[in-house]
């Protein structure tokens, strides 16, 4: 399974959303794209933007300083621009 | 600066609920400003007075200034209106701005929901809604305050409102 990583970490919202909306319009169906990010406000902003976005939050993985998220690609065309 | 959106369609009680939110912050200790989005043919000047006369001449901007307040009206006169973040800057600085009305914005917003208005939720097309203020029994994974609560919607804008140095920053990366 290929996974695209974007590493995020050390910016603050909404920089990571905006990052990863665009990481996740460079997807086909079926590929994955890992987020790494720091910002805690993107605990609740990446979960959001995939509930947007019709995709799908494979994984959420935490720890003191940091959170990866495994996004899969679902949708075939990202709901808005 | 922190800044914080409301959304919702008209009759959800936007107004209402902001009102009583700014006057429980002031209250709990925050310096509170309000942005509001307009209709493009609002005015907060009265035809025949000076003020709106000097306009109608031509100027550029008019300030009308007094010993309680002063008001500044800049007239686009065909120019683009300013982003949010060019109106943000000409705000005094306060702790928290209240931002009404800007849809496209990367900006986190609390909306505001009622049943008896007969409008559907906006939170589905919308990933920056983080929080719902509504009277009907929604099923999501937002959080969620009672229209009346005015406390817990505080505690969302408490918890949940952005730096304005953050936005800026993200707007000049230019994603």
């Amino acid at each position: 399974m290929a996974v695209v990583l974007l590493d995020l970490t050390g910016l603050k919202c909404p920089l990571p959303v905006l990052r990863t909306r665009k990481a996740l319009k460079a997807l086909a169906p079926g590929e994955f794209l890992e987020v790494r990010c720091t910002d805690p406000l993107a605990a609740i902003d990446i979960p959001n933007l995939i509930r947007e976005t019709g995709d799908r939050v494979e994984t959420i993985a935490r720890n003191r300083e940091e959170m990866a998220f495994l996004i899969e690609k679902v949708a075939e065309n990202p709901t808005q621009a | 600066m922190k800044v914080i959106g409301f959304a919702g369609w008209s009759g959800a009680g936007k107004t209402t609920l902001i009102s009583r939110l700014v006057r429980l912050l002031i209250v709990q200790g925050l310096r509170v400003s309000v942005i509001k989005h307009a209709h493009h043919n609002f005015d907060v000047d009265v035809p025949g007075k000076d003020s709106w006369v000097h306009r109608q001449a031509g100027a550029t901007e008019v300030l009308v200034t007094s010993a309680n307040r002063w008001a500044l009206m800049h007239e686009l006169r065909g120019a683009r209106e300013p982003a949010l973040l060019d109106l943000l800057g000409k705000m005094s600085r306060v702790d928290l701005v209240i931002v009404e009305g800007f849809k496209s914005e990367p900006l986190h917003k609390i909306e505001v929901h009622r049943l008896a208005n007969g409008k559907p939720a906006l939170y589905p097309g919308d990933c920056w809604i983080v929080g719902i203020a509504t009277d009907a029994p929604l099923e999501t994974g937002l959080p969620l305050a009672a229209l009346d609560d005015i406390e817990a919607v505080a505690g969302m804008v408490r918890s949940l409102a952005m730096s304005v140095d953050d936005l800026r920053a993200a707007a000049k990366a230019g994603v």
